[in-house]
């Protein structure tokens, strides 16, 4: 799957992105198109990304009229599956759209949610002109799209570009509970959200040029802080103050070992060695 | 003897029943049938394995949230009973893992560590499919008897059909829509487990205890529960006993 999302990077000779992952994904399935629509925490949806024209016609449609599987989705955070929209059933469930979209010759419509547990990104939706659902093998790439889709997202808004080799690496491990734990953990520390949060985990693995599933267990294991954004907030436990920026490029992130401002090694803590959190050894 | 456990296991069967004819928590059910699966076969853990997309086991529920238990799950995405019951649809086991060093060199000794002995994976199936494992551990060695595996597997088919109950499953799309869903459900659970721990000053088994046991007291679903604590910042007390919480407080609050 990277290396089709890879290939279409490659084929613009720009840097990976949303874009290429929703083409490659498009690609797979036969699809026509496709379209990404991204939820942001103020509840505000909004189409973001779609492979061209027609695809766009259908997605503005779905949000002009106000009803269609994308709004769905986003709203109940669940795949919604439209294998015929000229089925009664599809036409009873979204009378406006339904008839609209068919007229613009979409057979069949996915959405897919975007998510991570309470961090919901948004949805992609697929387009195609033949009606009929999505075969097992099918659908199981466009979920797997859809994990590089949130990787690629969570990426973008933390303004970081990664290598491939990254994605090789966290694709496997993302799904680890202690990856999860510490994105909830780190949401307390900043008071952000949960996908801020995950986005910000992933960036200082990517700053630091560690794997995703150590500096998650560092975080459980109450070994490395996240502090609040904005510059001296305090001082954290047993730390100094901070005196620089956060960096939300990341691409001069620095050595290993060094943390930047808005995170601090705060060391092994007293009380916390004893909890049994660091496993078998 | 025979009789007392045949009445438990039916009162088991008619609590799970109960509970798929109602509109029910995915983690709830199968936290509860993990526990039940360990006192009805005299266990010392037992855990839900499902497979995701990727062909990755990923834990759902277990009878205990115990971080060293969970890790043992995990490990089998490499190695172990589990994953290979799950490529070869075939139950899985080993009566003495402490001869099991070479067999699965990170499993066994991890095993071994936390205190269990044998350990045996069964296959949870649909049609044709494996869609993830049951995960029996002992504290005992020696081998599950075959009334135990009947049994064993009995409770692995009830698992798939809670996962898969939601609503009638015809085509494969649907079953793999909702694997997804469950398996995100979990992940929703682990993150409530890392806001509760940051925000109580509690280890990630103390916050899953207070987790579970406020869903409990207030009847509440734990999936719905973990949403309204990590998206809408509801406050639930600590885990009982209080005082085995860590004495300092490292955070800033």
């Amino acid at each position: 799957m990277w290396s089709h999302i890879d290939a279409c990077a490659r084929a613009e000779g720009v840097p990976v992105s949303v874009a290429h992952a929703c083409i490659a994904c498009a690609r797979s399935v036969g699809a026509f198109g496709a379209g990404l629509s991204m939820s942001r925490g103020d509840g505000l949806r909004e189409p973001l990304f779609t492979t061209g024209p027609r695809s766009e016609e259908v997605s503005e449609l779905q949000f002009t009229i106000g009803e269609g599987p994308c709004l769905d989705a986003l709203t109940r955070n669940e795949t919604v599956m439209v294998a015929d929209l000229s089925s009664a059933s599809s036409r009873r469930r979204w009378p406006g759209f339904s008839p609209a979209a068919a007229r613009l010759g979409v057979g069949g419509l996915f959405s897919i949610p975007i998510r991570a547990g309470a961090a919901r990104l948004g949805v992609l939706d697929l387009y195609r002109d033949r009606p009929g659902p999505l075969t097992a093998d099918e659908l199981a790439d466009v979920l797997a799209y859809a994990d590089a889709l949130l990787l690629l997202t969570l990426d973008q808004r933390a303004g970081i570009s990664q290598g491939m080799n990254a994605f090789l690496d966290t694709e496997f491990t993302e799904r680890r509970a202690e990856v999860h734990q510490a994105t909830g953990m780190i949401s307390v520390q900043l008071g952000v959200g949960v996908g801020e949060a995950l986005a910000l985990l992933r960036a200082h693995a990517y700053a630091h040029d560690r794997r995703l599933a150590d500096v998650s267990a560092d975080v459980v294991a109450r070994r490395l802080w996240f502090r609040p954004d904005g510059g001296a907030r305090g001082t954290p436990p047993g730390g100094e103050p901070d005196d620089g920026q956060i960096p939300r490029d990341g691409a001069s992130g620095g050595p290993p070992g060094e943390y930047d401002n808005e995170f601090k090694d705060t060391g092994p803590l007293p009380g916390t060695e004893t909890t049994g959190e660091e496993g078998p050894e | 003897m025979t009789t007392a456990v045949d009445r438990k296991v039916r009162a088991t069967f008619v609590e799970l029943a109960d509970t798929l004819v109602d509109d029910y928590d995915i983690i709830d059910f199968l936290g509860t049938l993990a526990q039940r699966v360990v006192e009805l076969l005299d266990l010392s853990a037992c855990g839900v394995l499902l497979a995701d997309h990727h062909g990755d086991l990923n834990l759902l529920a277990a009878s205990s949230e115990e971080t060293r238990l969970l890790e043992l799950f995990q490990l089998q995405n490499s190695q172990g009973p589990c994953l290979e019951c799950y490529r070869s649809g075939n139950s899985v086991q080993s009566d003495d893992l402490t001869a099991a060093r070479s067999r699965w060199p990170l499993f066994a000794p991890a095993a071994v560590a936390s205190g269990y002995r044998s350990v045996q994976a069964l296959p949870m199936r649909l049609r044709n499919e494996v869609i993830g494992t049951m995960n029996l551990f002992s504290s005992a060695p020696g081998p599950f008897t075959s009334e135990k595996l009947e049994l064993g597997q009995a409770l692995a088919d009830t698992a798939t059909i809670g996962i898969l109950h939601e609503r009638t499953v015809r085509r494969h799309e649907e079953v793999t829509d909702q694997l997804e869903a469950a398996l995100n459900s979990r992940i929703l659970i682990e993150q409530a487990k890392g806001v509760l721990a940051q925000r109580l000053n509690i280890t990630i088994d103390q916050a899953f205890r207070a987790l579970r046991g406020h869903a409990r007291n207030t009847n509440t679903k734990i999936t719905a529960l973990a949403g309204a604590i990590v998206e809408d910042g509801l406050q639930i007390p600590g885990p009982v006993p209080p005082d085995r919480r860590p004495e300092t407080s490292p955070d800033e609050v």
